[in-house]
């Protein structure tokens, strides 16, 4: 990711000199993380890309109050965060809606977005577990999502997850395990054992 | 003796390097129980796919897409502002004009023209050679000249430092 030679400090103090080639390199940069969490979190397709320029648009106007209290990644990892639970929120789709294998059917407020997820599933059989999982993990709660998407895919701590959920140490991890068992579940339950972990 | 299988928590612990104290004893259990064996390796699964980076591509130039937009929502707000301003001014000559139709205004009227009178008459006798006495009439059309001019070279800035360079980064 550190391709271009500047520490995260000299590349913000460019861009905070009105150097826009300078937050070109900065999105580029943390493009990956933005696209993580907002992909993960926000299931409607159409709105993710303009979440993820939002998210950007945020942080640029933020980014002279940035006090260097927190890695720069924590930081816009937060700011992803909170700009994704707003977006849900307006839509009124529920951030921790803990569906369990037996709630398959039940008439979750989450059924309009994991619809897509089921047509896909009854369609392709011969899908690797990559897509099986992700299927899956639509009917997870998106703060399950990003927790297990920051964890695993971002390699960040759980105290790193804590600052950017605000949520206690406590909770990220019991929503890490919570989601992880509920995955497993759910996979065990729909295909046979040979069929996915092999 | 009843064989006390992992829990599932003990399981993702055991697989979350250096986060459980009891890694030696599992190991110790897993060498001996098949049946945790899989479960731990169903999860070992799991973690990895739940890991790959794949799906989340943006668009090709997303980050010039992001500066573009940034400079575009600078450059109206700035429009914003002048816009702001000359409606202010405008808002300020009506509220003199109304004010000069209310109250008479001659002897601040007299004083402004005291002041600017000499320099006007200096420039007209520049610009024609010929001595002319400016009055106060001739006073009136050269403030508002002066103004217009004052308007459009606010709006010749507006039109260069800004829409060109929103236009230039568009592109």
């Amino acid at each position: 990711m550190e391709n271009t030679g500047f520490d995260s400090r000299a590349l913000i103090e460019e861009i905070l000199g009105g150097n826009h080639r300078a937050f070109q390199t900065f999105v580029d940069r943390y493009q990956r993380l933005v696209s993580h969490i907002v992909f993960r979190m926000v299931s409607n397709r159409a709105d993710r890309e303009d979440l993820c320029q939002e998210v950007f648009v945020k942080v640029y106007h933020s980014l002279s109050g940035f006090q260097y209290g927190s890695k720069v990644s924590t930081w816009i990892g937060r700011i992803a965060y909170n700009t994704c639970v707003n977006h849900l929120q307006k839509r009124k789709v529920p951030l921790l809606d803990d569906l369990r294998p037996a709630d398959d059917e039940a008439h979750s407020a989450l059924d309009s977005v994991a619809d897509e997820a089921v047509a896909l599933d009854t369609a392709a059989e011969n899908r690797d577990l990559f897509e099986r999982v992700q299927a899956e993990m639509e009917f997870l709660s998106p703060q399950y999502r990003a927790v297990l998407t920051l964890y695993h895919l971002d390699e960040m701590t759980y105290e790193e997850i804590a600052e950017i959920t605000a949520l206690p140490m406590g909770t990220v991890k019991s929503y890490l395990f919570r989601a992880r068992q509920i995955l497993r579940d759910r996979l065990r339950k729909k295909y046979r054992m040979e069929d996915i972990w092999q | 003796m009843a064989v006390r299988h992992m829990a599932d928590d003990e399981i993702q612990a055991y697989l979350e390097k250096g986060t459980s104290a009891l890694d030696q004893v599992f190991d110790a259990h897993l060498s001996e129980c098949r049946e945790c064996r899989e479960r731990v390796n169903e999860y070992r699964r799991l973690f990895t796919v739940i890991g790959e980076d794949r799906g989340f591509e943006l668009s090709p130039g997303f980050a010039e897409a992001v500066t573009a937009r940034i400079v575009t929502e600078q450059a109206e707000a700035a429009r914003r502002r002048w816009t702001s301003l000359l409606l202010i001014l405008a808002g300020a000559v009506v509220a003199f004009g109304a004010m000069a139709y209310f109250m008479d205004l001659r002897p601040l009227w007299d004083s402004l023209v005291g002041v600017f009178a000499p320099s006007l008459q200096r420039s007209a006798a520049a610009l024609d050679g010929v001595q002319r006495t400016v009055t106060a009439d001739t006073a009136t059309i050269l403030m508002i000249l002066f103004c217009v001019l004052i308007l459009a070279a606010v709006a010749g800035a507006d039109h260069l430092l800004f829409r060109q360079r929103q236009a230039k980064y568009c592109l």
